[in-house]
């Protein structure tokens, strides 16, 4: 790979990973992806924006070589400590010697961890210059886009943002810029809805900084520059980040999965419950909807009210699916509650609330559990049962 | 009592207020709390503060 020169002193230096398929253990990745870096060269200084992933440490040092000799580097700006661009910091800095690491607070505690050495990284923090002589590189704090160390990198003069995993994709076409590639916007949403999505309040902190700022492309770490139809991107993150609106109903969702129709049939006596209630409580049956699916919908919900059956000493798979399809929502304070069915046994129920209780859900109610078939008075007991988890909210 | 800062977030955990949502009364000092004991804001480990 050759370096790219984006504008006079600017050049992208990355690496195409085109035979990735899945990032990070969890996110799928159909088009590879790219590990972005970029050299910024004033009169006086050269900045390295970000390092790469270990596993292309070489092939990084050699795409960096003809944009500058790394010994010529005097800072290394780390936008994000992330090992898929930090992984080869360690390469760098050895060939580097003169560069020094620019991070900020939490960024500190982060680099030492990769590194387990101290390497005395400047701290930047909001509005902190660096000039470059006659490019100025000016740092914003974006924390938590996606991690804590996050901060954006401003480059003044020709109004350059450097946004880290912010407004990338995964997604890897060496034509390199948003509109020579081709159309990528599922990968551009599957990204934001994976990486960014559990932090929409720093997403939107973010955009209003942004706001403020004249800005001719955005540079991120990940799939291709944005140059034109910038404003298409920010409002598309404006649009997946904002707050939903509220409900006049308060409203728990109830999601069972059943074996016989027992805990089916629990279920929708709580959910009548919770409508004589005044509140809203829909019934989804988990053989027929996953979470995934279902995550706007929770999001949205005061809380969420899970069935299962217990078979062979354990909740229904179903059910833990569902738990383990959440991280990218916020669950804290959302009430969380179980119920279910059972033969002799009848620990799934309990199981679930105490990875509710894990996933910080507010859990009010001990589970409520029927050995095999309902009576009458059981399917009033899952009635209150659901006026109290209302009484709750 | 020595205030202490989260590492990761801006949160500052001070012993005069305690954690009272997650059980700690006021004028617990950091020294004091669990072992297990985490950012209220964004739950780094209590290894990862620092002196305010």
């Amino acid at each position: 790979m050759r370096p790219v020169r984006i504008l006079p002193g600017l050049h992208w230096v990355g690496v195409f990973d085109t035979q990735l398929r899945v990032f990070d253990v969890i996110m799928q990745a159909q088009h590879g992806t790219t590990y972005n870096s970029y050299v910024v060269r004033g009169k006086d200084k050269v900045a390295l924006i970000d390092a790469s992933k270990g596993k292309f440490a070489e092939t990084f040092l050699s795409t960096l070589r003809p944009a500058t000799d790394p010994a010529e580097i005097d800072y290394l700006v780390c936008n994000h400590l992330e090992p898929d661009h930090s992984g080869a910091l360690d390469d760098v800095l050895a060939v580097a010697p003169n560069a020094q690491v620019v991070v900020s607070k939490p960024g500190k505690m982060l680099v030492q961890a990769i590194l387990n050495r101290d390497v005395k990284p400047r701290i930047v923090t909001e509005g902190d210059r660096i000039d470059l002589g006659g490019k100025t590189l000016r740092f914003i704090s974006a924390p938590f886009l996606h991690w804590p160390d996050t901060m954006f990198t401003y480059l003044e003069e020709d109004q350059v943002l450097f946004s880290g995993d912010f407004l990338g994709a995964h997604y890897c076409d060496p034509r390199l810029y948003n509109d020579l590639v081709e159309n990528y916007d599922e990968a551009f949403r599957y990204y934001f809805q994976v990486i960014m999505r559990p932090f929409k309040e720093y997403v939107r902190q973010a955009l209003v900084k942004l706001d403020a700022l004249p800005i001719t492309m955005i540079c991120p770490v990940h799939g291709p520059i944005l140059r034109s139809d910038i404003s298409r991107y920010i409002e598309k993150y404006r649009e997946w980040s904002a707050e939903p609106p509220r409900r006049s109903k308060k409203r728990l969702l109830i999601f069972f999965a059943s074996s016989y129709g027992n805990t089916e049939r629990m279920a929708h006596a709580i959910g009548r419950g919770i409508q004589e209630a005044g509140a809203e409580g829909p019934v989804f049956d988990l053989t027929q909807v996953n979470g995934r699916d279902m995550l706007d919908e929770i999001e949205t919900a005061e809380g969420i009210v899970v069935g299962t059956c217990t078979i062979n000493g354990d909740a229904l798979e179903h059910a833990w699916s569902l738990l383990s399809s959440l991280t990218t929502i916020k669950l804290k304070d959302k009430l969380g509650a179980t119920f279910g069915a059972f033969g002799w046994s009848g620990e799934g129920p309990l199981m679930i609330a105490e990875r509710m209780k894990g996933l910080k859900f507010r859990v009010p109610e001990e589970p409520m559990r029927v050995q095999l078939v309902p009576t009458e008075a059981d399917l009033r007991s899952c009635e209150e049962y659901g006026k109290r988890l209302v009484a709750a909210l | 009592m020595q205030k202490f800062e989260c590492g990761m977030c801006e949160y500052t955990y001070d012993p005069a207020k305690g954690d009272p949502g997650r059980g700690i009364p006021p004028g617990t000092p950091f020294d004091a709390l669990p072992d297990n004991w985490t950012c209220p804001k964004c739950n780094a480990g209590k290894n990862m503060f620092v002196e305010a």
